[in-house]
């Protein structure tokens, strides 16, 4: 009881029972706390108990919950690179044999007929080597680049994917690259950017646009109906769009270098930018700029198709290509050409078909690629490399990076019986093994980053669980010996009060 | 003669005084378990003695008085010490309440929903196309907006139930203000009458000290005995046999929660929110306008920061169906709140979601111009002639009838966290979930961007994570709850503590009681043996007249 400073003080019944009470409900409060500690094993039950605490274990948890969940990140990211692994071994499988093929048929004593044979199995090991191509993980075509929806090879080979390269995070700032694309070793995707010359009609991988008017609204809520029909390249858009009258709009090309963007130069705007189309067209869409945006518009991806004018310095989206020398055997034809001078697409095929080799050089249907086919009945035109230059691969024309146009050459040059041609492929097969073994190891490197980012953070998680366990769980022991105690405590002070009521006067007056 | 007379006078009056002082421990013992009660005292004096020719002889016992035993000083600290009692009693009690909603011990509350959304982003990343993921993060979102929407609500039906506390304790005050004012009046009238008024002055003490439990007052009294009640800050709440009621004002700026009005004699209803210096009252004031409104702007402020950052990415990249621009959220709004008494008004939309800074504004009309002040960082935004005006991401629209003086409140976060919920389009067709920086199935580089977002200190300046700012949060809820509980039991303590002091000066002890009951009887015997013997020596002297 607490009688303050007071020693000589009356003491009256109340005081006895107040302080009585008093005692009894502080004993039975801490009694209910260790109990709740008790019962739910934990030393925190509500934020007060331990505020700094709570926010810790707050802080614990959601490390551990983002572990587990960039753990489970990874476990998905490993199978698809186990997948790619496994598609990646049975290419080479293709092309050991078709290496075993060559080797056999290069030589002088096989016959036609043996050739033709085996041309057919070459067939074979295309149509397996395409299907590999579509392997799909959870009905995803992993080697589509961002086209994963629809098998990204037709049955001739060519691509429909793009160069998209997905990534997984696999810890907090940390995103890893996770595809193979199929324009990484099946076939070459030149993937030129957009420029000011680029042709409307190659845009789309060759569709080309639906003509039509867009309705541009800038951010002050001017407006201008731009009529596009007519135009044929890129660059006239870009003008129709900046000479519109009004509104406050610049058009350019977008930073990725494959789409168009426009920026607005309103100083206060007071809406959003508007880019509709007019009369139930699809320009707007078809142009990537279709957006209803608070800022200025970058547009998507527009993805032009090779063509005839499409300048070196676009390839590979905009990085362009340094142009060496490539040799081209045709039978008994063969020449050194020159490519570092051309400056378009078109010159390129020029100085191959004026070269006078019985070739013609073209582009493949998907516009992806070039290729060079004999115009002789009895030879196939193999391009090679001259030195150690990388010009006929970067082309698209000697192998490594493009298996399915070597596997169509070696049947071509089985089917013609020419012995020369399938000696000179046997290079090119020899790149395309070179090139799967190079990318298992890049997969071989990405599964390793994932196996050690897992390792480390299991490591983390079982830490953390402990440092989560050290703030949050109550200590047994203790917990139950203070329950004891208290549970003690409170029976003393009940049973003494029971038993010791204060002796009274009026106990005596009888 | 006249002597044997005298001693049957003394003996009468020694009676009486015997039985008095019978009676008063009769009613101490009575009353020694009344609330209030201070024992009595029946204070005994000799009548004035006679001169004789031997000197000066006593004429026997009055009863000067029946004096109640109490510490005015005591019991002034007492009540003004129930004030602070009161105050952090109903604190600790709704600070209790405020924590369960926060309460994150158990998991399964907005700090894990928050994560398993982002794990959600990261699981559509993992595989853009997948329909199942897409349906899974619509779940996960709809689960985080039901969080938001419920600690929302919560919190809201909270403030509701501190406000019909308030509307309650009020007139509570108002009946216990008018037992004081009655009392006044028949403490004067007994007391005029020269009588002591114990018993009524006990009870005008105890209903002072559950008023002071309610509501801080200041007392005096004056030369009639008269308690004056005056608020902590000097508002008169009862002088003599007057009382000023206390009313509630519904207050419009304060989404019509009760302020503290007091009705003056003139009829006019006088603000008093802010005397209100102690008490039951001021703890519910404090629990429903600063901690728990502190709590629901952090939140709001949370909700939509969270909104208006998904969005923003979500809004560049584009759905499995090629649509491009929805939200992921549905969309802020501007909330705008005029002073009563504004001519005109105003509305407003969002032209520019990633440009909204989330602050709240305030808008005054100069008559010519629309001033724009950020309340937060308390800088003036501009000036504008309206009809139409637009800053930081808002357009608002002037609604006519404007006058000098007008005055609104404009915010952009005021209810998201309540109102949170999936945006439409995004809520009814899980393809238009924007995974994609171009339109293409397999991309998912928005996703992964928007997933990003749970690193990024996008909260308290740039300062912290959506997750650090929440888990501040609770961490500061914690702290408020028990910084409440303890200085509560503090309080107890020194009222306990107090209240002995007193129990040790007007409490009632029953051994002392029945000591005096022994005296008294036994004093009312040994007079009642004087009269036998007085009574004796006059029958024989009637004998001897015989």
């Amino acid at each position: 009881m607490n009688f303050g400073s007071e020693k000589n003080v009356r003491v009256t019944e109340k005081m006895f029972y107040n302080s009585f009470i008093g005692n009894l409900t502080r004993g039975n409060r801490q009694l209910l706390e260790s109990q709740e500690r008790a019962g739910t094993g934990k030393q925190i039950n509500r934020p007060s108990d331990d505020p700094v605490g709570m926010a810790r274990i707050l802080n614990f948890r959601a490390s551990l919950n983002r572990i587990r969940n960039f753990t489970q990140n990874i476990v998905r990211g490993n199978s698809q690179l186990d997948l790619t692994d496994t598609s990646l071994d049975s290419v080479g499988n293709l092309l050991d044999r078709a290496n075993e093929i060559a080797i056999a048929q290069s030589n002088a004593t096989a016959s036609p007929e043996e050739r033709v044979a085996a041309a057919e199995e070459v067939e074979t090991l295309f149509d397996q080597a395409v299907q590999i191509g579509n392997t799909t993980l959870d009905g995803r075509y992993i080697f589509g680049g961002f086209k994963s929806a629809l098998p990204p090879f037709s049955t001739d080979g060519n691509y429909r994917g793009d160069g998209g390269s997905t990534k997984v995070k696999i810890d907090s700032g940390i995103e890893a690259p996770l595809n193979i694309r199929g324009s990484d070793f099946l076939v070459t995707d030149l993937d030129p950017a957009v420029e000011g010359p680029t042709l409307l009609a190659d845009l789309h991988g060759g569709s080309g646009v639906t003509p039509g008017s867009i309705q541009i609204t800038d951010r002050a809520g001017n407006q201008a109906i731009i009529d596009l029909t007519g135009l044929t390249t890129v660059q006239e858009v870009l003008d129709a769009i900046n000479a519109a009258p009004g509104i406050q709009v610049t058009a350019g090309l977008n930073q990725a270098g494959n789409g168009i963007a426009l920026a607005d130069g309103t100083p206060s705007p007071t809406q959003n930018l508007k880019v509709e189309e007019v009369g139930g067209g699809k320009i707007a869409l078809d142009l990537g700029i279709l957006a209803d945006r608070p800022g200025d518009i970058s547009g998507t991806d527009l993805n032009p198709a090779l063509s005839l004018s499409t300048r070196i310095s676009a390839l590979r989206a905009g990085a362009g290509l340094p142009l060496g020398s490539i040799q081209i055997v045709n039978g008994a034809n063969e020449a050194t050409l020159d490519l570092s001078a051309a400056q378009t697409v078109g010159e390129i095929l020029n100085l191959i078909d004026g070269a006078g080799l019985g070739v013609s050089a073209g582009l493949n249907p998907a516009g992806t690629s070039l290729v060079v086919t004999s115009t002789d009945p009895a030879s196939t035109a193999v391009v090679k490399e001259v030195g150690s230059g990388t010009t006929a691969t970067d082309l698209g024309l000697g192998g490594g990076s493009d298996i399915l146009g070597t596997l169509g050459r070696l049947k071509e040059a089985l089917k013609k019986n020419d012995p020369e041609a399938i000696r000179n492929l046997l290079e090119q097969v020899e790149d395309g093994l070179d090139r799967t073994l190079a990318l298992r190891t890049r997969v071989g490197v990405r599964q390793n980053q994932l196996e050690e980012t897992q390792q480390r953070l299991g490591g983390l998680e079982m830490d953390l669980t402990a440092f989560l366990s050290e703030v949050e769980d109550a200590d047994v022991l203790e917990v139950y010996s203070r329950l004891s105690l208290q549970k003690t405590t409170l029976e003393g002070l009940v049973a003494a009060t029971a038993q010791v009521t204060r002796p009274s006067l009026l106990d005596f007056l009888r | 003669m006249l002597g044997i007379f005298s001693s049957f006078s003394i003996a009468r009056q020694g009676l009486s005084a015997q039985q008095m002082g019978l009676q008063v421990a009769a009613q101490n013992i009575a009353n020694a378990n009344t609330e209030g009660y201070s024992r009595q005292q029946v204070v005994l004096e000799p009548t004035a003695p006679q001169l004789q020719a031997f000197g000066p002889m006593g004429t026997g016992v009055k009863i000067e008085e029946v004096r109640g035993l109490r510490d005015r000083f005591l019991d002034d600290r007492i009540n003004a010490e129930r004030g602070l009692f009161g105050e952090l009693e109903t604190k600790g009690n709704s600070l209790a309440q405020v924590e369960a909603i926060f309460n994150e011990s158990n998991g399964g509350g907005i700090n894990d929903r928050l994560q398993e959304l982002f794990a959600a982003f990261q699981g559509l990343a993992a595989d853009p196309q997948s329909p199942s993921e897409r349906i899974h993060l619509q779940s996960q979102a709809q689960s985080l907006t039901d969080a938001f929407n419920r600690m929302g609500t919560d919190l809201r039906d909270l403030r509701k139930d501190q406000d019909q506390v308030i509307g309650h304790t009020l007139n509570e005050i108002n009946q216990l203000t008018d037992q004081i004012a009655k009392l006044n009046r028949e403490i004067q009238f007994v007391e005029t009458s020269g009588h002591a008024a114990n018993e009524l002055r006990d009870e005008r003490n105890r209903i002072l000290g559950d008023l002071s439990e309610l509501i801080q007052v200041n007392t005096a009294e004056d030369s009639h005995g008269q308690l004056i009640v005056l608020t902590g800050k000097g508002k008169v709440l009862v002088e003599g046999a007057n009382r000023w009621q206390l009313q509630g004002i519904a207050d419009e700026g304060n989404s019509n929660l009760l302020k503290v009005g007091i009705l003056g004699a003139d009829g006019q209803l006088a603000d008093l929110t802010g005397e209100v210096g102690g008490g039951k009252l001021k703890g519910n004031l404090d629990v429903r306008d600063e901690v728990i409104q502190g709590l629901v702007d952090k939140l709001d402020r949370l909700a939509a920061t969270l909104v208006k950052e998904v969005n923003a990415r979500h809004m560049q990249g584009f759905g499995l169906d090629g649509s491009t621009g929805n939200s992921f959220f549905a969309p802020l709004k501007v909330t705008v709140e005029g002073d009563k008494g504004n001519g005109g008004s105003l509305s407003g939309n969002v032209f520019d979601p990633t440009a909204l800074t989330l602050d709240d504004y305030e808008v005054t009309f100069d008559g010519a111009a629309y001033q724009v002040t950020n309340l937060e960082k308390g800088t003036v935004v501009g000036s504008f002639a309206g009809p139409l005006f637009s800053f930081d991401g808002i357009t608002l629209t002037v609604g006519g009838g404007g006058q000098a003086g007008d005055r609104f409140t404009v915010s952009t976060r005021r209810g998201a966290a309540e109102g949170m919920k999936l945006d439409e389009g995004v809520a009814g067709d899980a393809r238009k979930i924007a995974a994609a920086t171009d339109p293409l199935p397999g991309d998912n580089r928005n996703a992964l961007a928007i997933a990003e977002l749970e690193d990024s200190l996008v909260m308290e300046e740039s300062t912290a994570t959506f997750s650090g700012f929440y888990s501040a949060l609770v961490e500061e809820v914690g702290v408020e709850a028990r910084n409440a509980s303890r200085s509560f039991k503090l309080q107890e303590g020194i009222l306990e503590q107090l209240r002995n002091q007193r129990e040790s000066v007007s409490g009632v002890s029953l051994d002392e009681e029945a000591m005096n009951i022994i005296r008294y009887q036994r004093a009312f015997q040994a007079t009642a043996q004087v009269i036998k013997a007085v009574d004796g020596l006059l029958a024989e002297i009637l004998d001897i007249l015989r």
